[in-house]
């Protein structure tokens, strides 16, 4: 069952023979039944009469022919041909070259800066000064602005750290007291 | 005026064309492109009426008109080699010539001095076959207002398949759309066309759905 909707868009199809085979049986019955579609039909082929009258051009304005002047501007075809291809491959001679140098001068400038001889910042400095004034910038940046770390205690580590000083300290409480005899420290140990 | 080229008119020819000569367009565009420039010249010749009746219908001048055809045909033979034989020479020629305009129309309007349809009809000489030329140029006038109030994209399938009765086929080959964004654009248009001219010519409209 088609409504209006459809059947509207339809009908501007099939009054000049552009819509298929297939729908136009089911547009027609819609339009036996729907004299509103039927109305619509007569009015857009009202319109389109008046479009086609209203829009003659006379033939007697285009019987000057453009192509004698046309004929003089034309270049030969195929040295025309020649041109573009020759631009072409110029184009893209250029572009090749533009590559392989930008492609050579990255890889050279990467590998002396790798081996740490040679190579040169933009500004003209040598890459190896370069670093390491990027690295004590690093490095200073580090001991003065670093924002401070959260610190974890480590309590394994504190226990094994504190047995160890005391260890330090008797021993050197065990050497620098003369009173004590060596069964006295062998004892305590 | 924005052609790159402004190209001579009514001088003699410098070649002398065959206007009769029967051969394809496949072999009339091989030889062109083998440099016989009186080949190209029969394209020229076959298809330039009909290219700057078509321009003429989104321009109105046809001093303008004749000036976009001869790029447009200019442009076509530069590009030669780009054209494929197996298909017609006209859609692509058609093609190249609309989007010539269309380009120079968009502009235009980019610039606000949007001017499409909207030349008076006064420039225009009346045209001695139709019976009372008062009374066409009346209607040419109501008939290019009401295109004017339709958007680009409807109006040149509409200027295209009604007024030019180019297929849909070829239509869509000339605007490089499907076909059926084309059909579906026609019914548009047309619907679009008929509401503006009934409501201009004080009919009764369609009721509201």
């Amino acid at each position: 069952m088609m409504n209006c909707r459809r059947a509207k868009l339809e009908i501007s199809l099939w009054i000049s023979d552009d819509l298929s085979g297939a729908s136009i049986s089911n547009l027609e019955e819609h339009i036996a039944r729907c004299s509103d579609c039927e109305s619509y039909r007569q009015r857009l082929q009202e319109s389109l009469i008046n479009l086609k009258a209203g829009s003659v051009v006379s033939n007697r304005d285009l019987s000057d022919s453009i192509w004698p002047g046309l004929a003089e501007e034309l270049p030969n075809y195929q040295e025309m041909q020649q041109r573009k291809r020759f631009h072409g491959w110029m184009l893209a001679t250029a572009f090749s070259v533009a590559c392989v140098a930008m492609v050579t001068f990255s890889t050279k400038q990467n590998f002396l800066s790798w081996s740490g001889e040679g190579g040169y910042d933009l500004d003209g400095r040598n890459f190896s000064q370069t670093a390491d004034r990027a690295g004590g910038f690093r490095r200073s940046r580090k001991d003065t602005d670093a924002a401070p770390q959260m610190r974890i205690p480590n309590y394994r580590y504190l226990q094994l750290e504190k047995k160890r000083r005391t260890q330090i300290n008797n021993k050197a409480d065990d050497d620098t007291n003369p009173d004590s005899t060596l069964e006295e420290i062998d004892q305590r140990k | 005026m924005v052609l790159k080229t402004k190209l001579k008119r009514g001088v003699q020819p410098i070649a002398v064309v065959d206007t009769d000569d029967v051969r394809s367009e496949a072999k009339l565009v091989e030889d062109a492109r083998q440099g016989d420039r009186d080949s190209f010249g029969v394209l020229v010749l076959r298809y330039e009426q009909r290219l700057i009746r078509v321009i003429l219908r989104f321009v109105t001048d046809l001093e303008l008109a004749k000036d976009f055809a001869q790029e447009t045909f200019l442009r076509s033979y530069e590009r030669l080699d780009q054209f494929d034989s197996s298909r017609r020479f006209g859609p692509w020629l058609f093609r190249i010539g609309v989007n010539l305009t269309l380009d120079y129309l968009r502009r235009r309007k980019r610039r606000g001095k949007w001017t499409l349809f909207s030349e008076s009809p006064s420039d225009r000489q009346p045209d001695p076959a139709v019976v009372d030329p008062r009374q066409h140029q009346e209607l040419s006038q109501e008939i290019r207002t009401v295109l004017e109030a339709i958007p680009e994209k409807y109006r040149s399938v509409l200027i295209l398949r009604d007024l030019e009765n180019f297929s849909t086929s070829e239509v869509a080959a000339i605007l490089k759309r499907k076909e059926a964004t084309i059909r579906w654009r026609l019914a548009e248009a047309r619907s679009r066309f008929q509401k503006i001219w009934a409501k201009r010519c004080g009919l009764a409209t369609t009721k509201p759905e």
